[in-house]
């Protein structure tokens, strides 16, 4: 099954941070994108220098919107690259590749009220929060963390879906924004839902202060983007049909090393979150570093798009 | 279960015993009446140190019940437990009213202490018969024999009515005492 792509050209790119790049894509001959929920990220294919990186990334601009799609991408050179490419391939004018929408991080439809807690390039999704919930009339307020003035991106989009809904926090270990949320969180009538986007340790933050307050584990939403910092080694797989080896190097990701072979696998996020890429295996210890598969299923399966080998010969069922 | 529900997947009210949850920072127990259940509850609560909104019709009539808890959660704010114990009925009219608030499934606690007789919602008129204890019985607005289906409203707090006979006219079934 071969992944629809749509061609989109590069209309604008906006310097935001000195670590985040806004890159607005329109169609091309006047097609309409197709319309999208708050909280959608669309998978980037990323120019690079010896093959097309496929990255997530939230689309930062109203759903309604079908003329551009807006994404704001945090340049991380430790990272695999694609971020790299984006800021150093992707220029103005440029034709480049993404897929349709999916949400992996819809608001909860039966909620009365929001609280948004964004942390860095986390505030991305909830700018389409702010366009979609500022339509519904449903009540909003948004708190966003930076760690510096020099660090907040998306100010005036955000200031403009959401009027009066905006507090911000300069804060560089989450004590401002923890501070600040406190006293939010402890009187917010019943039918409010918390969504919070950011790095880790601020998220289980946020997320222990409301359960210390006594928010039940349904009214709380999270969005992780994985920032895999562990080491990545070379390894090699062994597809059980077939006996063909296929050697993974400390570059790629097993998810990439198989397309590479030809071999398609369903895919979302492509960051250990969505469940999509779930590979069986009949052999082997894997390296799991997503946060899907639970733990029962973890000497059966593996989900190809971050995990790795922590024992081999990985012998997958394909 | 009748035609073969899936218990893990139906809609169908799960009731268990009350057990004080101590996540939660105010806690609400509604009572129609008192009786050991409710007492444990407050007691653990008690020897938690945590307070209690008690609400029961021992002193007020099951409408000022619901009422006043309406009244209570409308102005409540998240953080709060309720635990419903009584009869099918009065337990399944407390979750109606404590849903319509926004209270979630895991902030809601339910025990059935009495009589399993169900709250039945007429399809044809929407009168809510209480009380009804058969498969088979009639509906206390328009008259017609309902059977009842085991299709849940959380809404109306209700277990779906329809005309018994209504595919084959005259052939009614046998009601069974079901939920006494």
């Amino acid at each position: 099954m071969a992944v629809t792509t749509i061609k989109v050209r590069v209309a604008e790119i906006t310097e935001l941070t000195p670590e985040i790049r806004a890159f607005d894509l329109v169609p091309l001959n006047g097609t309409p994108l197709p319309p999208f929920s708050p909280g959608s990220h669309v998978v980037v294919h990323v120019p690079g220098e010896d093959r097309v990186r496929k990255n997530p990334y939230s689309l930062a601009s109203s759903p309604w919107e079908q003329d551009r799609y807006r994404i704001a991408v945090r340049r991380i050179d430790e990272g695999r690259g694609g971020s790299v490419g984006m800021h150093e391939r992707v220029r103005w004018g440029d034709v480049i590749e993404i897929e349709p929408p999916h949400n992996l991080f819809a608001p909860d439809r039966a909620a009365t009220r929001h609280v948004l807690v964004a942390g860095g390039i986390g505030v991305t999704p909830f700018v389409a929060y702010a366009h979609a919930l500022a339509r519904d009339g449903v009540p909003f307020e948004l708190h966003y963390a930076f760690r510096g003035p020099e660090h907040a991106a998306l100010l005036d989009d955000l200031a403009a879906a959401s009027p009066g809904a905006l507090s911000t926090y300069v804060d560089d270990d989450g004590t401002a924004v923890l501070a600040g949320l406190r006293e939010r969180l402890a009187g917010q009538p019943l039918g409010t839902h918390l969504s919070v986007c950011g790095p880790a340790p601020m998220m289980d933050a946020v997320l222990g202060l409301a359960r210390e307050l006594g928010w039940p584990e349904s009214r709380l939403h999270l969005e992780r983007f994985a920032l895999d910092e562990a080491p990545r080694l070379p390894f090699s797989v062994r597809l059980a049909s077939t006996d063909e080896v296929i050697e993974v190097p400390a570059e790629l990701t097993l998810l990439e090393a198989l397309e590479d072979r030809g071999i398609e696998i369903p895919y979302l996020c492509r960051q250990g979150i969505c469940g999509e890429c779930r590979t069986p295996i009949v052999d082997g210890t894997p390296d799991h570093r997503d946060i899907f598969l639970p733990a029962e299923e973890h000497g059966s399966a593996l989900m190809p798009c971050v995990s790795r080998c922590a024992r081999g010969p990985l012998v997958l069922d394909l | 279960m009748p035609y073969g529900v899936s218990m893990e997947h139906t809609t169908l009210p799960k009731d268990g015993s009350l057990t004080f949850d101590p996540s939660g920072v105010r806690h609400v127990v509604v009572a129609g009446p008192l009786g050991p259940e409710v007492e444990q509850l407050l007691a653990d609560a008690r020897s938690a140190g945590r307070d209690v909104t008690l609400l029961h019709t021992g002193t007020a009539g099951t409408a000022a019940v619901l009422d006043k808890l309406g009244t209570l959660l409308a102005e409540a704010q998240v953080g709060v437990r309720v635990y419903l114990a009584g009869d099918d009925g009065f337990v399944r009219a407390t979750a109606a009213v404590a849903h319509a608030a926004g209270i979630l499934d895991d902030e809601l606690q339910t025990a059935v202490t009495a009589s399993a007789a169900r709250r039945v919602w007429c399809s044809h008129c929407r009168t809510v018969t209480e009380d009804v204890t058969t498969t088979v019985a009639p509906c206390a607005g328009c008259g017609r024999t309902l059977e009842v289906f085991h299709h849940f409203s959380r809404r109306h707090g209700a277990y779906l009515g329809f005309q018994a006979d209504a595919e084959a006219p005259g052939e009614l079934p046998e009601p069974e005492v079901a939920w006494p």
